[in-house]
């Protein structure tokens, strides 16, 4: 008994401690029920948070050439450097330092590093040039005060050549202007992005594959620029600038039969390459921005329609009243009085009254369908941004004074890339096309290893027939190209050229009175050749012209014109349309 | 007789057991030996994919520098500036890159112990495993 007497607290204490136990486990178990189940979603988010952090990997932005694969713009990888002021210890001596290798103000990078000395990253120069960054690395700066980060940087090796036409890309890799912004989702790419765990220490210990994703880099597209003669407009306008000295002026260069813009330039122009020297004017591309009324370059479209209508024939000789011609209320004039002149002349010596008769033939209702059918009032559908549809009033709109405005050019504003190509129909045979400036067939261009070439749907170029065929290659073959032989283009006559062409000088408006300006004017000068079977056409408009010398079209925009003309017609004949194909066997995998 | 039978049966039988035992502590074992070198020579192998994507990186960086620095030198603007023919132009030195350097002891040891960068499938550019 006594045994057991002396056995019961112990068994009382192992029954307790049993107990203990049980409740010990039984609390834990709980907490951990608790913390697995109801604060699984908390829990897990703070140490998803401490563990692993995402690291986007940037997309390389695909390269944009010419036609003969000439770079225009592509990327390349450049540093950046940051640093950790949390770390800094001599602020002043980092700053110091620092700002003697990369160029930044010594006195804002030591202020910024103060303010900041409680973070752990902040930008000291980005995207610097590697002889900078090896330069840098060679201070010695205290470990873990700074570091590297590498960027993309966007270059234009050809400099300022065809700024208006690529645009930029900016620092986030969004397209700004011309094709970079038009083709931006083709050519930037798809970023990618990089899970890690780290541990403790900060240190990565693992990448997330299932949840990493490998950037898609851009692609690469080609243009149906030509390097050379794009160089050449943009010489060409530099002169007509130099000695001219207008507010702007544009150029393009078109294969008449199939839309492809073989060049385009505007100026005041920028160079790509420094984004931050670009004036407020020179971002503007005037070929497709720059809405004028196009004056006596519009006069060839009328004549075609009212031959194309049995309204007028090549034959007919048209009363132009010596000069002075009463057209309701108003009495138009001639530069020159012309008792009368055949059709071919009316076009040749650009007489105003001829083409108002011409006009009253075929009336209000078709002189307003020939403007639409040569495409004035809707933009053309070039892949650039920003471009305008010109201004053709509402048919509502158009009266008996728009019977002698419109046929001269005048009631109506149209964009020069509209102008050349409604000129480009008449050189094709009477085909509207659309202008384009990507190639239609991109497999002619060898894909480079940094990213694959853009295939570009192949839009039928041609939107509608306008003319027959004769009454194009007539208008072309001979009022145009009297035009340069004795009209008013005879400034753009070149030796062994057969060259047709059309001049026009409109008078700007004058904001003081709302009417026309005496002294303000916009030149033109539309020309192609061969006559017999056009290759190609140019167009040269030139803004505002002060320099003294001339105000009209064949004095200011033709002897350039006709320049670019012969240049671009040797280029076309020259350029190769066989470049070989590169198996895609070639690019590396992640590519293909 | 009988006491010393019945301590070799019970040493026999707990041999047997000892044995089963160690058996299968050291199949456990060698189990996880073997895990742990896969695991080993799965990392191994990742970071070998991951260096020869970032030495890829490095080619193509290289490649664009070089193309680059090609197209600057070729660009048609160089050679009818001011009438020069194009044996005229002025040569430049190209760029080193950093690739072209051998690692540093710094560099040495971060690519030794490189994160592991990339070891997924190529990406065609449409999004399209291959």
């Amino acid at each position: 008994m006594r045994l057991s007497g002396s056995h019961l607290p112990g068994r009382w204490r192992a029954s307790g401690i049993t107990v203990l136990m049980l409740l010990g486990w039984l609390a834990m178990i709980g907490r951990l029920i608790h913390v697995q189940g109801t604060q699984h979603a908390s829990m897990y988010t703070r140490v998803d948070r401490q563990s692993t952090f995402t690291e986007t990997l940037r997309a390389r932005p695909g390269e944009i050439v010419d036609r003969n694969g000439h770079v225009l713009a592509m990327t390349v990888t450049r540093n950046s450097i940051f640093a950790v002021p949390s770390r800094i210890e001599d602020p002043r001596q980092f700053a110091w330092q620092a700002a003697s290798v990369t160029g930044v103000d010594a006195d804002q990078l030591l202020d910024r590093i103060r303010k900041s000395s409680d973070k752990h990253f902040i930008w000291i120069r980005r995207r610097v040039p590697n002889e900078i960054a090896e330069e840098f690395r060679s201070l010695g700066l205290p470990d873990r005060t700074w570091g590297f980060r590498r960027e993309y940087l966007r270059q234009y090796p050809q400099g300022a050549i065809a700024g208006h036409v690529l645009g930029m890309r900016n620092i986030d890799n969004e397209g700004h202007g011309g094709l970079e912004e038009s083709l931006n989702d083709h050519i930037r790419g798809e970023d990618g992005r990089r899970v890690m765990t780290r541990d403790a220490l900060g240190v990565v210990v693992e990448v997330e594959a299932s949840e990493s994703r490998t950037p898609v880099h851009g692609r690469s597209v080609v243009t149906t620029i030509d390097l050379l003669a794009q160089l050449t407009i943009e010489r060409q306008l530099d002169d007509i600038m130099e000695r001219w000295e207008p507010v702007g002026a544009c150029a393009i260069v078109m294969e008449p039969h199939t839309g492809e813009v073989l060049a385009m330039a505007s100026r005041p122009g920028f160079d790509p390459n420094k984004p931050a020297e670009v004036g407020d004017d020179a971002w503007r591309n005037l070929a497709v921005s720059a809405v004028f009324e196009p004056g006596s370059t519009f006069k060839p479209f009328v004549v075609g329609w009212a031959m194309q209508h049995n309204t007028l024939n090549q034959a007919d000789v048209i009363q132009c009243f010596n000069g002075a011609y009463r057209m309701g209320g108003r009495i138009l004039h001639d530069h020159h009085s012309y008792a009368s002149l055949s059709v071919e002349d009316v076009l040749v010596k650009s007489s105003n009254i001829g083409m108002a008769r011409i006009a009253e033939r075929i009336g209000l209702q078709s002189l307003y369908e020939c403007t639409v059918a040569f495409g004035f009032g809707r933009r053309t559908g070039i892949e650039l941004p920003g471009e305008l549809s010109g201004l053709v009033r509402q048919r509502a709109a158009w009266d008996e004074y728009s019977l002698g405005s419109v046929p001269m050019g005048q009631e109506l504003a149209v964009t020069p890339l509209q102008l050349i190509v409604a000129h480009a129909a008449l050189a094709n045979g009477g085909h509207l096309v659309r202008p384009h400036l990507l190639l239609a067939s991109a497999d002619r261009m060898a894909p480079t290893p940094l990213s694959a070439v853009e295939t570009v749907d192949a839009t039928a170029p041609v939107e509608s027939t306008i003319l027959h065929r004769r009454i194009a290659d007539w208008i072309v073959q001979h009022p145009m190209k009297e035009v340069v032989e004795r009209g008013t283009g005879r400034s753009a006559r070149t030796d062994g050229l057969s060259i047709f062409g059309k001049t026009g000088t409109a008078q700007k408006v004058d904001e003081t009175n709302g009417g026309y300006s005496n002294s303000r004017h916009i030149c033109s000068f539309v020309c192609g050749a061969p006559a017999e079977d056009p290759e190609v056409l140019v167009l040269v408009m030139v803004d505002e012209p002060t320099a003294p010398g001339g105000h009209y079209g064949g004095t200011v925009a033709a002897p350039s014109a006709a320049k670019i003309l012969a240049d671009s017609l040797h280029r076309v004949r020259r350029l190769d349309h066989s470049v070989t194909i590169r198996p895609e066997e070639d690019l590396p995998i992640r590519l293909r | 007789m009988r006491f010393r039978l019945a301590d070799i049966l019970v040493t026999r039988f707990g041999g047997i057991m000892f044995f089963r035992f160690a058996a299968a502590l050291m199949l456990v074992v060698a189990v996880s030996m073997a895990q742990v070198g896969l695991e080993k020579q799965s990392l191994r192998l990742r970071r070998q994919v991951s260096r020869q994507y970032y030495q890829m990186d490095e080619l193509l960086e290289l490649h664009a520098q070089l193309r680059l620095d090609i197209q600057k030198l070729s660009a048609p603007s160089q050679y009818v500036a001011d009438g020069r023919h194009p044996g005229d132009v002025e040569e430049r030195r190209p760029l080193r890159s950093t690739a072209e350097k051998p690692l540093d002891r710094r560099s040495r040891c971060s690519a030794s112990s490189l994160p592991l960068l990339r070891w997924e499938r190529p990406v065609r550019p449409d999004g399209a495993q291959r």
